[in-house]
């Protein structure tokens, strides 16, 4: 059967000892690396507190018994026996008789012969006594001799006579023991309540005692949880006041820091304000500084153009006066020249019309400048421009050295003179002119009659007034590479920046560029760079004009 | 048939002595034996039985047959045991040492120091045979005298198979199913069990790894240990576990199936232990076992549960710790467990066993 219930099963899923281990491991790794070490706190608390006795020690109690103790001798009387009772009797018999504790057996069927009436006391010690084992004892026992008589009343009929007449005859004995018996009970009794009554009073004491205590204990605990609950409401006070205090300083830094930064912003924003008002000022300053200074320089280059001129008027003075009066001759019938440039300028040129709508760009030139009057324009041909002044309302007048063209002005009724540019200019006086008009003018003729040209024109125009030259435009490359040389008599191609330079060192100021005519119809289409520069290379403005101002 | 008596101090049937009593009962009947129970104090539903005082008269046969439960001191079952003239088995569940009374309840030291002096009568008494609930009370029973030869092993029979059948009590199921890690301890509350431990353990793993979690005592308390009962409760609160540690007294069958329901380990740390059938209990229904190996506990739980011979709390909550969240350890522990109880503490192995005894003490049952 043990072999059965040792049999077991081998397991191969669990490996319980590779578990241990490994909580094992963990255990003793928690234990090394806590921080906190919660069995250490436990045990502390434990043995601080809870670890005592479970119970109180028991109060020493001593045991109450209504029968005597009972002492082993070698030789007793019968009451040392009788004055037991029940099991204690029978126990005491064995001690006494057989000098040993009750066997089980024999304790039991004495017990239950004695609790059942069918042997009394006497008869239990008789035959204690008198069995093989209390013979071989020999205890001695007084007064059991005559309990052998007693074996006598089993006899029938004659037992019960003879035990009804010792009964008789004890009877007297027999009430004397039941008096004494009463006694001995009243006795007990009064023992036992007066035991009881002791121990009454003495738990009563330990009771009062023990209550007095605990209300002392209890009124001590009331107190203390009343301060504690004291405590805890006056921390708890103390604490809703810190957090009000600190929600209060919260509130009051957020509306400084507020504040704080309202005033920041303001500040820098003024700051800036009055930074950028400077910056503005200064720029302007700059710019106002910068401008007398090109006025200014433009002003003495002016006046040493006029210089110069002066000067070289009075040389040819003093030539004339050495070598006698020049004499200009001006032929009265057209040159063969003039014939060629009419007819190149109606080939080339195009219709009255066209030109003079081409014209219209520089009207609101005029009207910005305020020109009205004293308009001269230098190369007038065959008289497009001065017509078209006329017809706005323009004073202006127009000089050019071909006969031919210049009757053709006439013809057209407007004014204009047969001339050369430079003696004409030479010969008009200083702050005369509002406005110089030279329409492809500048392309015929040399660089020194061009700076001749300009310097001229700078003296006899007013401070304010304009000067407005248009001439083809080399950057587009086939008006630079072929169209300019479509007129024999063009000279030099002359590039807008050349134009600039040589007008801003003579003494012109605030030069605007206006570039004219661009070949729109023949672009080609993209928007690609190489298409936007082919287009601008080739087919940009045709010809181009500067405004110049004399300050 | 065999006239048999089975005589125990108590028979109810949330007790182990009493289930084994009834499993008795139910394998005799079932051979057509008559049997008859004598108890000084019982309450079982369905059945009849008498008062031990009673149960001389069935037994002064020489072909009677008496199984005397012996687990505690008892005057009465004794004087039976004396005036028997039929043929005695003694059943021995192990008896508590007294000293864990000491200074608690003198009522239960005298009745264990009793029943310890009785021990040494019944084993010397030369009966028929003698059933040990384990190997550690065969042991104990061999040391007071016991003939080796008819001294067997004969585990108790235990109400599992109805607590595995009943519908659970789905109030307590409701009440605590709430999310906490659930720890169980099933046994009634004796000094023997070793709930003090149990606490510091539970307060151990509580602290250092999940205090969201709850331990169930679940057993009765007995009046005559309310000192016990009272020092455990203190002890909780001294340790500041007491809202996370449930005493639920005596339960019936249907809750007692609702804890073990809940549970996700079964921690024992009594200090003595015969046998231990909630252990048994816990291996059915797959809660995987913790605690210390006292006693027979080593011995019930073999290698299918986490069990320290150190009563180490730190080691014990770090193997509730490995239980309660290790799923594959839990599942591999709890399957072994299980085919434990299959395999040795089934009624059906224990009913092979006990005839087996029977038969071999010369009993024609």
């Amino acid at each position: 059967m043990s072999e059965l219930s040792k049999s077991e099963t081998t397991r191969e899923a669990l490996d319980l000892p590779e578990l241990m281990e490994r909580i094992r491991v963990r255990a003793e790794e928690r234990r090394a690396n806590s921080v906190v070490n919660t069995a250490a706190i436990l045990a502390r608390v434990l043995a601080g507190n809870g670890a005592g006795p479970i119970m109180p020690a028991p109060v020493a109690a001593t045991d109450f018994s209504l029968q005597p103790r009972f002492e082993t001798r070698d030789n007793y009387r019968v009451e040392d026996f009788l004055c037991f009772n029940d099991h204690i009797f029978v126990r005491n018999a064995y001690r006494g008789i057989l000098q040993r504790e009750p066997d089980d057996t024999g304790f039991a069927q004495y017990l239950e012969a004695l609790r059942s009436g069918r042997l009394n006391k006497l008869d239990i010690l008789a035959r204690l006594r008198y069995s093989p084992e209390g013979r071989a004892r020999n205890v001695f026992v007084a007064g059991l001799k005559g309990a052998q008589w007693r074996r006598l009343y089993r006899v029938p009929v004659l037992g019960y006579l003879l035990e009804l007449s010792v009964g008789l005859i004890r009877l007297p004995k027999l009430l004397a023991s039941v008096r004494q018996l009463e006694a001995h009970t009243a006795a007990q009794d009064e023992r036992l309540a007066a035991y009881i009554n002791e121990k009454a009073h003495s738990l009563a004491q330990q009771i009062t005692e023990m209550a007095q205590n605990v209300t002392a204990q209890l009124a001590e605990t009331r107190e203390s949880e009343q301060r504690i609950a004291q405590l805890n409401q006056q921390q708890l006070k103390a604490l809703f006041r810190e957090q009000r205090e600190l929600t209060e300083d919260q509130n009051r830094l957020k509306t400084e820091i507020t504040h704080f930064r309202n005033d920041t912003e303001n500040k820098f924003k003024a700051h800036t304000l009055a930074d950028e008002i400077q910056l503005e000022k200064h720029q302007e300053l700059q710019e106002f500084v910068a401008k007398q200074i090109v006025e200014k320089l433009q002003r003495t280059r002016a006046e040493l153009v006029l210089q110069e001129q002066r000067f070289a008027g009075l040389s040819v003075a003093n030539q004339a006066v050495s070598s006698g009066a020049a004499r200009d001759t001006v032929a009265d019938t057209p040159s063969a020249m003039d014939l060629l440039y009419v007819a190149l300028e109606d080939q080339f040129r195009g219709t009255r019309d066209h030109i003079q709508e081409a014209l219209r760009v520089y009207l609101p030139i005029l009207q910005k400048a305020n020109v009205t009057s004293e308009i001269l324009d230098v190369g007038c041909g065959r008289g497009e421009w001065l017509e078209l002044l006329k017809a706005e309302g323009y004073k202006a007048y127009g000089i050019d050295v071909n006969r031919i063209s210049v009757g053709q002005c006439r013809e057209s009724d407007v004014d204009a003179q047969e001339a050369d540019a430079l003696a004409h200019l030479r010969s008009l006086a200083n702050d005369s002119l509002n406005c110089i008009t030279a329409f492809h003018f500048v392309e015929h003729v040399s660089l020194e009659e061009l700076v001749s040209f300009v310097d001229q024109a700078l003296r006899v125009l007013r401070p304010g007034a304009i000067l407005i030259l248009e001439t083809p435009n080399p950057e587009n490359l086939i008006v630079g590479s072929c169209n300019f040389y479509f007129d024999p008599t063009h000279r030099n191609p002359l590039p807008p920046l050349t134009m600039k330079c040589i007008l801003e060192s003579r003494g012109f100021d605030r030069l605007e560029e206006l570039e004219l005519h661009p070949m729109l119809e023949e672009r080609l289409k993209g928007s690609d760079e190489i298409t936007q520069r082919f287009n601008a290379l080739f087919y940009g403005a045709m010809d181009y004009a500067i405004v110049a101002h004399k300050i | 048939m065999a006239r048999i008596s089975i005589l125990t101090p108590t028979l109810i049937p949330s007790d182990a002595v009493g289930n084994d009593v009834l499993g008795m009962h139910e394998v005799l009947t079932r051979r057509n034996h008559e049997v008859h129970l004598f108890a000084e104090d019982w309450s079982v539903n369905g059945l009849e039985a008498q008062h031990v005082t009673d149960a001389a008269a069935y037994c002064d046969r020489a072909d009677d047959i008496l199984i005397y439960h012996h687990s505690i001191g008892w005057e009465l079952g004794a004087g039976v045991l004396r005036r028997c003239r039929g043929r005695v088995v003694i059943k021995y569940h192990n008896v508590t040492p007294a000293r864990f009374f000491a200074g608690i309840s003198a009522h239960h030291q005298t009745l264990c120091e009793l029943g310890r002096r009785q021990l040494s009568a019944m084993a010397t008494g030369n009966y028929a045979g003698y059933l040990a609930a384990s190997e550690y009370n065969l042991r104990e029973l061999l040391d007071a005298g016991a003939p080796d030869a008819r001294t067997f092993v004969m585990r108790p029979f235990t109400q599992i198979q109805r607590l595995t059948a009943v519908v659970p009590d789905l109030t307590i199921l409701d009440r605590y199913r709430d999310g906490r890690t659930n720890l169980l301890m099933v046994g009634s509350v004796r000094p023997n069990k070793g709930y003090a431990s149990l606490i510091e353990a539970f307060a151990q793993y509580y602290y250092d790894f999940n205090c969201h979690s709850r331990l169930f005592i679940v057993g009765a308390e007995d009046p005559h240990l309310a000192s016990y009962s009272a020092h455990l409760r203190g002890l909780a609160e001294l340790l500041h576990v007491d809202q996370a540690i449930v005493f639920t007294g005596q339960v019936s069958l249907d809750a007692l199936k609702a804890y073990y329901l809940l549970s996700d380990a079964f921690v024992i740390t009594s200090e003595h232990e015969g046998f231990c059938v909630p252990l048994v209990e816990a291996m059915a229904t797959k809660v995987p076992i913790a605690g210390y190996a006292s006693a027979a506990i080593g011995e019930t739980v073999g290698d299918c549960g986490i069990l320290w011979d150190d009563r180490d709390p730190v080691l014990l909550g770090e193997s509730i710790s490995m239980l309660t969240q290790d799923e594959a350890t839990t599942a591999d522990v709890a399957h072994e467990a299980y085919r434990r109880y299959e395999q040795m503490f089934s009624n059906a192995v224990i009913e092979t066993q006990f005839l087996e005894s029977m038969r071999a003490f010369g009993l024609d049952i």
